[in-house]
């Protein structure tokens, strides 16, 4: 973590819920990443991210989140990402293409109400 | 002049006391002619061989009378030898007749001849010795005279040797033991042209000689008097017009006795005394039985003044008429100045512990010394390196301080230096001089010096050490030039007790000051050691302790960012001074910081903050305000706790009290505490503020006025705005604690941005950061900045991770503005590498989903970007964008 950005993990009914607050960018991005492992591990059927309080993220943030939905559904998991409210925002998960791969809410309670619909116990 | 009173002696042996008193007019015409006939009846009366005496009551005017007496004696001296001459003609044929008339006068006549042989006596004047005239001719008339009876017959030798009219005095010793004073006077008896013998009369002057005697006695005791007491004693008429002075007068204004003596002493009197003159006094008509009172300086021989207590009284005669004034005149400098001086150390110690800051204490000691006890004073204080540093100057005349000061400069003392500032320090001894032009020499070997010294026409002079808790912490120096004052022995007493004194006020001060340091430090380490650096805002803030107390306060000001961008600031005042306060200080600021970054908002900040507050055993009332600015909408929303409220300036030159209801933390329990949301427009300032800046004049409604004022002064500042607030408001240091935080928004200036950094991942972050500035002069909202933002971020990523490989290289960013829009070049120098991993191609099509026009110019010299973000039909004010959302 550093001063740009920080990043926390933590579960909300079982369910892990990785926030990142700040800026995201190459310099960080890893950091956000080394959560995922962890996250995923806990295997209740959805990870939770939350992008509302970064202030900027670019393709970088995208391909990571794109990597750890690749991961997660192997795993019959899936990715409920909270992303700021902003049409630029929006407009860049389009591009990135992985809409369809992913859950995506504008607020943090809307996509716990979606995880705990799906979450499951681990096998 | 003062009444005779004439006695007139009838027999010898027999002076009565029968005197009659004449008063003599006043009026000099009148006087003359009294005198005249007074000289006229005396000499008739003595040509009679009537002894005619003065005698005089009173001690003066001896001399008038003794004058008069004499002249009387010789207009009747003159025509008895005359008489005598013509008698003595006749007498010769008549010896019978010339002894008949001797024996009807005192004494009787005689006749003897020139060897000194008596030839003829009275038989009255032979019987006073129990002889018969017989006795007594030849020689025997010497065995009268007893031991002194040939120093008579000397006397007699001699005058007859001249041939004119004689006369001496000698005494004589009756035969009934009583002693006279006889007058011989003789005439010499001429016969065919030739003296054959002398003749003459015995006068028994035994009583006029005894009234003389007296008289003389009299008056050179006055005179003795007069002269042996330490006063000034005059005299002068009914005009004020100046008859006598005694000794002192002539050893004081080193004048002598010749010439005209009035009007000498109104020109010594100080010009600022003229009005308490004697003179001045008589002047404003006094009342009838007024005594005159008054005190005056009066100048020396050698040019001092000294003070003096004048008092006349008046002689008057039987109508009660002035004749005369008596006066005096008493030294009382050595009480004026023991008054003053003791005045003076009272007011000094008052002064000196009026404050606790070195400098002014230094200051107010050299103002209060001129020009109460001297001309010049210099403060100086001893530096750790033996170094002396001149802390003050003072006199009158701030041109010749300016010259004196850079002189100074020019020549730094130190311990060891020649000056005497030095040699006190060094000695720890008071030193007395009076300057002269080797004694200067002594002083410095500075030419400008000693010509300044000169200048400035500095007299004498005073060093005192400034010593306290046994240690030389400086001297003091005090001159008399222009005002003519000297310094004397007790000065240096006077000098020494304010040196002393001065050196306990200048060392609380130190003292203060070192701890006044340290609790800055301490007070320095809770408060936030930068102010954000955010675009489009500039940042001020002042923490100024208190004055009145050395231990920490409790204000403190917070300013921080949190990591999207918005800006924390709070302000406040825990209630109490010292460890205690600054610990709670210290909680309260954290957990607003703490409650802030879990994105809270200011409410409830303040609501979490009072139930850390209740955990504390320290319970204490804290006032505060909390509040969030965004500062891309241009917003603030705040929350308060009974905290004097922000004011927000405008740059129309209104300014806006931002009231907001809420309790101090610490009193309740439950608190709800209201919030609200202004907009901070561009060039707005807003300002948060602790007590301690209003109250400073104890008028809160004056001081928030007066504040109101300072932030209109400042609004159009681009920096230092609180610094400048403070200074407005404070004319001096406060007694209170002090903290101002201001937030000015800037209308950033459309300038085109250019950025050159290391083409490394960090860099991103801050290409984010100026360009961020740029959008908020460009007014774009915080979808647009955060559009342009990523599309840039791209363009800045493919540079950092693929132009230059493992090699360095730089970035260079630059964005301006023109009629198509934003334009924004991302440019570097090394070689383009079309993405192939898996997600990279993904940058240029996003950069042009974000709506922005995408030119990449490639080439062996590097790979340019230019993006181009088009000009929106109505760009909105920056202060209308979004609400802060949390």
């Amino acid at each position: 973590m550093t001063d740009q950005a920080r990043f926390e993990l933590h579960l909300n009914d079982e369910i892990p819920i990785i926030e990142a607050f700040g800026e995201l960018d190459m310099s960080n991005v890893h950091g956000f990443e080394a959560l995922f492992g962890e996250a995923a591990g806990h295997n209740k059927g959805v990870v939770v991210v939350s992008l509302a309080n970064v202030r900027y993220f670019d393709s970088r943030t995208i391909h990571a989140l794109g990597s750890l939905a690749s991961r997660l559904a192997k795993n019959r998991q899936k990715l409920a990402v909270v992303i700021p409210n902003l049409p630029s925002a929006r407009v860049i998960l389009e591009m990135s293409g992985l809409k369809s791969r992913l859950d995506v809410f504008d607020h943090l309670e809307d996509a716990m109400v979606f995880a705990r619909a799906n979450k499951t116990e681990p096998r | 002049m003062e009444p005779f009173a004439w006695r007139r002696a009838r027999s010898a042996g027999d002076v009565k006391q029968k005197a009659e008193a004449l008063r003599v007019a006043p009026s000099p015409v009148r006087l003359f002619a009294r005198m005249r006939r007074l000289l006229a009846i005396s000499a008739a009366l003595i040509a009679a061989g009537i002894v005619v005496v003065a005698v005089v009551p009173a001690p003066y005017k001896l001399v008038t009378s003794i004058l008069v007496l004499l002249a009387a004696n010789l207009v009747a001296l003159t025509s008895i030898a005359r008489a005598r001459t013509r008698a003595f003609r006749g007498l010769a044929q008549s010896r019978a007749e010339y002894l008949a008339t001797g024996d009807s006068i005192p004494f009787g006549v005689w006749a003897g001849l020139p060897t000194g042989e008596l030839t003829e006596v009275s038989a009255s004047y032979a019987a006073l010795f129990g002889k018969t005239p017989d006795d007594l001719r030849g020689f025997g008339w010497t065995s009268t005279y007893g031991a002194s009876a040939d120093r008579v017959l000397n006397q007699y030798l001699k005058r007859t040797k001249s041939g004119n009219p004689f006369e001496f005095e000698s005494e004589i010793a009756a035969s009934d033991g009583r002693r006279y004073t006889i007058l011989t006077r003789g005439a010499p008896v001429i016969r065919d042209g030739a003296i054959t013998g002398w003749a003459g009369i015995n006068l028994d002057i035994t009583e006029r000689t005894r009234t003389q005697r007296d008289a003389i006695t009299a008056e050179s005791r006055y005179r003795y008097l007069a002269d042996s007491i330490p006063q000034i004693v005059w005299i002068c008429n009914s005009a004020g017009v100046v008859e006598y002075f005694n000794d002192r007068w002539f050893e004081f204004s080193g004048t002598d006795r010749e010439g005209v003596i009035s009007g000498r002493f109104s020109e010594r009197i100080h010009p600022d005394d003229v009005n308490n003159s004697f003179l001045s006094w008589l002047h404003t008509s006094p009342p009838p039985g007024a005594e005159y009172e008054r005190e005056y300086r009066l100048r020396r021989a050698d040019g001092a003044y000294r003070w003096f207590l004048g008092r006349a009284i008046a002689q008057r005669d039987v109508d009660g008429k002035i004749l005369r004034w008596f006066g005096t005149s008493t030294d009382i400098d050595e009480q004026k100045r023991a008054l003053a001086q003791l005045r003076f150390l009272a007011e000094a110690t008052d002064t000196l512990g009026a404050s606790l800051d070195v400098t002014t204490t230094c200051r107010s000691l050299a103002r209060l010394a001129v020009p109460s006890i001297a001309d010049w004073c210099g403060v100086f204080l001893l530096g750790e390196d033996d170094s002396i540093v001149t802390m003050a100057l003072e006199h009158e005349d701030p041109e010749q301080v300016e010259i004196l000061s850079s002189i100074e400069r020019r020549h730094p003392r130190t311990l060891d230096s020649k000056s005497k500032v030095s040699e006190t320090m060094r000695t720890r001894t008071p030193i007395l001089i009076t300057y002269s032009p080797e004694v200067v020499r002594e002083i410095t070997a500075s030419e400008e010096y000693a010509a300044a010294i000169a200048t400035f026409g500095w007299r004498s002079a005073i060093y005192a050490p400034m010593i306290a808790g046994g240690r030389t912490i400086g001297a003091i120096c005090l001159i008399y030039a222009n005002s003519g004052r000297r310094y004397e022995a007790d000065d240096v007493l006077v000098a020494q007790e304010l040196a002393r004194r001065a050196a306990s006020a200048i060392e609380n001060a130190l003292a203060f000051d070192r701890e006044h340091r340290v609790a800055d430090a301490l007070q320095a380490a809770f408060l936030p050691p930068t102010l954000p650096r955010v675009p489009g805002l500039s940042f001020d803030a002042v923490y100024r302790p208190g004055m009145l107390d050395a231990s920490i306060g409790g204000d403190w000001y917070d300013a921080f960012q949190l990591n999207d961008g918005r800006i924390v600031l709070s302000i406040g005042d825990v209630a109490g001074r010292g460890l205690k306060a600054a610990v709670v200080m210290g909680k309260v600021r954290e957990a607003f910081r703490a409650f802030a970054l879990q994105d809270l908002a200011p409410d409830e900040i303040l609501m979490a903050a009072e139930r850390v507050l209740r955990l504390s055993e320290n319970t204490t009332m804290v006032t505060a305000v909390v509040g969030i600015l965004d500062p891309i909408g241009g917003s603030f929303t705040f929350a308060s706790a009974g905290h004097p409220p922000p004011l927000l300036a405008h740059a129309d030159g209104t300014v806006e009290t931002l009231d907001l209801e809420g309790i101090p933390l610490g009193l309740f329990d439950e608190h709800e505490p209201k919030m609200r949301t202004v907009a901070i427009e561009d060039d707005a300032l807003l300002v948060l503020y602790t007590d301690g800046l209003i109250e400073y004049g104890r008028d809160v409604i004056e001081g928030i006025a007066k504040l109101k004022e300072a932030a209109i002064s400042v609004v159009s500042r681009r920096a230092n705005q609180a610094h400048a607030i403070e200074s407005h408001v404070l004319a001096s240091p406060a007694n209170d604690d002090v903290a101002i935080l201001t937030v000015a928004r800037l209308r950033v200036r459309r300038e085109p941005l250019e950025i050159e950094l290391p083409a490394l991942p960090e860099s991103a972050r801050l290409v984010r950061a100026g360009l961020e500035r740029y959008a908020v002069a460009y007014g774009l909202d915080r979808d647009e900045h955060f559009a342009l933002e990523v599309a840039v971020g791209e363009a800045v990523a493919n540079v950092i991770e693929h132009a230059y490989g493992i090699d360095s290289g730089r970035l260079h960013v630059r964005a301006e503005e023109n009629e198509a829009g934003l334009h924004v070049i991302v440019r570097d120098t090394g070689h383009w590498r079309p993405e192939r991993e898996e997600g990279r191609g993904r940058g240029l099509p996003l950069m042009k989903a974000l709506g922005t026009e995408v030119d990449v110019d490639t080439g062996p010299s590097g790979t340019t970007v230019r993006l181009t973000f088009p000009r929106k039909a109505q760009a909105a004010p920056a202060r209308e964008t979004l609400e802060t959302t949390r």
